[in-house]
């Protein structure tokens, strides 16, 4: 059960009411970043504070919440994070991601498509698109009001001149709804195209700059690019060494003081349930 | 036709910073002049010709009187008219050739010859070659052409300020001493340059010092005077 | 001559609580005119001309432009949108400053293409060759296209403001002491430059300069301010030669000649 030294999942109720006020008005604006008053939380600011404190908003006893982070449940951060709702909430945890109803994640969308009814929670260093080329928030402001993104262009066109292609590999500008210019967070732009009508909620949280944004499920979203310059994904030559997949996003792990390196699934549970599947038939 | 009416021009400075001094320059000047007519002012210096210009030009304001331009069928009192329309006769019936020519930096002596056809719309190939003809007529040397003046004799840039003078076709011309600083050859060219802009009908007005120049184009001659006026 | 003007000016004034910048400020301008402001520091030359530019709004008057449409606007009537993409696509501004009209952390070609971007151009490509067009126009080496403004002289940084102005073919454009703070000769050439490209493109500038010689060699008519009020307008020579207002005298009679 919770601990009961705190309110469940750590937040006082006025802070959630606030949170969730913020949360529907980013819904009924998709792209659109609303500011809210962030609270202090038992962690720093850059160790997702904002995905924290949306979770904490929305979690309900009988929510099944996974943690991942860079699409894998064991590293460091995913477990603490895991430890701190299941001690302020008592609710049930999982590593796999057809079971969650919940998912709070930094960096990675998992591989395994989402539902109709489940949140997808992202941690957000910033919120900002145009933070780059604008340094002042008020003119950045007038630009989301008036649709002016002229700029994320330029941005654009200044990686395709001086490296020859847009070197945006993460956190790839993306249009909302046709409207609102939004940073995605550090997501690979490998992830990008999942965002893109996905049948699940996708709310995004900024706890050090004081943002909400979401994404409604079913949205058009998508990513800056030129016409003779589109759009593409990462791709790998190599299959995962553990599962097999062809269609995952691949991390490359050095296994060895040689320097093998061996390339498998980012996301732990994917291949994970992958390599089940295969020990099943086998 | 008459191109040109002065009816009792006059002009008066007013220097505001010493200590109001009043300076007449113009004592009431009245003359007409038809196209294709040369009318020659003159007096002793000071009496006000090289203003006379300047005024009918519109570069000084007439203190009273009018200046009538016949300009594109319609008679206009350039004294009263704004500042736009002054700018259109200038660039269409009224053509001046000041004493001296004002320089502007980096501008080939070519560039400026062919500037008044350009502005008139004339495509940049046809004006450049006419500006070559004109330079070439009065003997400014191929390898200046793509020289800005600044660097020329008085009489080369004289001879460039009377080729962007005269490369348009202008119904009304004022000269103001454009011999002065030329030698007897070139003086020649310049007047058979008047002489072929009178036969087209153009009206000139004119300041020549030189006599040879004078009795040459000088239809009629206006004598200024500083107190009273007298038609010569 | 019944050309609609392209910018109708009714007594403005621009206040700052009880000082006045400017004010009782009439004027037209029609296409391919250039309009010298000139006074000394404080005469409220510059005041007015963010006045006309929507870079502030005016206590008093009104600024109408007729736009490519025909259809006259009363600036600040419009929506806050439809002013800015006014700048964007018929206007353009020359700050004295080029830092002020320049991004200075992309390169010279992503800053002439930027206004492109802004208008939905979306072809690198093409993007790239207008951008390329506009730097020769420009006299600027394009082989400086990917370098960045910092690397640029004053000079070169100025005529790079400029193109980025042009490359939307602006029909107005506001020059704010445009040839302030660079060497004489550098000066010469902008100049030149300007008046090659207002010729050529039957541009409307407004210029604010406190310079006579600038305004001579540019301006078609001057309007000489004093204390924010225009003390004397008309032809640039006229005004230059035979100067009528007390100020105008002093002004041009305090001109050093080399």
């Amino acid at each position: 059960m919770s601990d009961p030294d705190y309110n469940f999942a750590y937040l006082d109720e006025q802070t959630k009411r606030m949170i969730r006020r913020s949360l529907l008005k980013a819904v009924a604006i998709p792209g659109y970043q609303v500011p809210f008053a962030s609270r202090e939380m038992p962690m720093p600011y850059g160790w997702g504070t904002g995905g924290i404190q949306l979770t904490a908003s929305l979690i309900g006893q009988y929510d099944t919440l996974k943690v991942i982070d860079q699409g894998s449940d064991d590293t460091t951060n995913a477990v603490s994070i895991r430890q701190f709702f299941r001690r302020t909430t008592g609710v049930k945890t999982t590593e796999k991601t057809t079971e969650a109803s919940l998912i709070q994640t930094r960096h990675r969308i998992p591989e395994t498509p989402l539902t109709a009814g489940q949140i997808l929670i992202y941690q957000v260093p910033i919120s900002d698109p145009l933070s780059f080329l604008e340094p002042r928030e008020t003119e950045a402001r007038k630009m989301h009001a008036l649709g002016e993104y002229g700029m994320m262009h330029t941005k654009l066109y200044e990686d395709i001149a001086h490296y020859g292609a847009i070197l945006h590999t993460y956190d790839y500008p993306v249009r909302v709804n046709d409207r609102y210019v939004m940073r995605p967070s550090p997501i690979p732009k490998f992830d990008n195209p999942k965002m893109d009508h996905m049948p699940a909620l996708q709310v995004f949280g900024a706890g050090r700059e004081k943002r909400i944004y979401a994404v409604p499920p079913y949205t058009s979203v998508k990513s800056l690019d030129f016409e003779d310059h589109p759009f593409e994904i990462q791709r790998w030559e190599q299959a995962c060494a553990l599962c097999g997949a062809t269609d995952s996003f691949l991390d490359e792990i050095v296994v060895d003081d040689q320097g093998t390196r061996l390339f498998a699934c980012a996301d732990s549970d994917y291949c994970g349930s992958r390599q089940a599947a295969q020990e099943g038939e086998s | 036709m008459t191109i040109l009416k002065v009816t009792d021009l006059q002009k008066e400075f007013v220097l505001h910073h010493q200590n109001n001094a009043e300076i007449i320059a113009l004592w009431g000047v009245n003359f007409s002049l038809s196209a294709g007519e040369c009318l020659v002012l003159k007096g002793a210096s000071g009496t006000g010709k090289s203003s006379l210009l300047r005024t009918v030009y519109g570069n000084y304001l007439a203190t009273r009187g009018r200046v009538d331009i016949c300009h594109q069928g319609k008679v206009i009192n350039l004294c009263k008219t704004d500042p736009r329309t002054i700018l259109h006769i200038r660039q269409h019936t009224m053509g001046y050739v000041s004493q001296f020519l004002r320089v502007v930096p980096r501008v080939s002596a070519l560039q400026i010859v062919a500037t008044p056809l350009l502005e008139r719309g004339v495509d940049s190939t046809t004006a450049i070659e006419k500006a070559q003809a004109m330079l070439q007529r009065l003997n400014i040397p191929e390898r200046l052409w793509d020289l800005a003046p600044a660097t020329f004799s008085g009489g080369e840039q004289q001879r460039v300020n009377i080729a962007h003078g005269f490369i348009a076709d202008y119904p009304l011309l004022l000269l103001d001493e454009p011999t002065a600083s030329l030698d007897e050859h070139n003086r020649g060219v310049v007047i058979q340059l008047i002489q072929a802009k009178k036969a087209q009908g153009v009206a000139v007005l004119g300041i020549f010092h030189d006599a040879v120049v004078r009795d040459a184009v000088a239809d009629h001659f206006y004598e200024m005077t500083r107190e009273d006026e007298r038609h010569g | 001559m019944s050309e609609q003007a392209l910018l109708q000016v009714s007594d403005l004034a621009v206040r700052y609580g009880d000082f006045v910048a400017c004010e009782a400020i009439n004027f037209e301008l029609y296409a391919g005119e250039v309009l010298g402001v000139v006074g000394e520091s404080g005469s409220g030359k510059t005041s007015l001309l963010k006045a006309l530019s929507t870079q502030h709004v005016p206590s008093q008057g009104t600024v109408k432009y007729t736009p490519r449409d025909n259809k006259t606007l009363s600036l600040y009537q419009l929506p806050e949108a439809k002013r800015r993409h006014l700048m964007r696509s018929e206007w353009g501004v020359v700050h004295q400053n080029p830092r002020d009209g320049l991004r200075l952390n992309v390169s010279a070609g992503a800053n002439i293409g930027e206004r492109l971007m802004a208008n939905g151009q979306r072809h690198y490509a093409n993007i790239r060759q207008q951008a390329s067009d506009w730097l020769t126009q420009v006299e600027i080496d394009v082989a400086r296209l990917d370098d960045m403004p910092t690397t640029f002289s004053g000079g070169m940084q100025q005529r790079l403001q400029i193109a980025r102005n042009l490359v939307t073919q602006p029909r107005l454009i506001f020059m704010d002491e445009p040839t302030g703070g660079l060497d004489v000769s550098v000066q010469a050439r902008l100049l030149d430059l300007l008046r090659k490209l207002v010729a050529q493109y039957q541009l409307s500038v407004i210029i604010v300069t406190h310079d006579l010689a600038v305004a001579r060699l540019l301006s078609h008519r001057l309007m000489v301010m004093q204390q924010g009020r225009v003390v004397e307008t008309g032809l640039t020579d006229q005004v230059l030669d035979d100067p009528q207002h007390p100020y105008t005298q002093l002004l041009v009679s305090s001109v050093l000649q080399p």
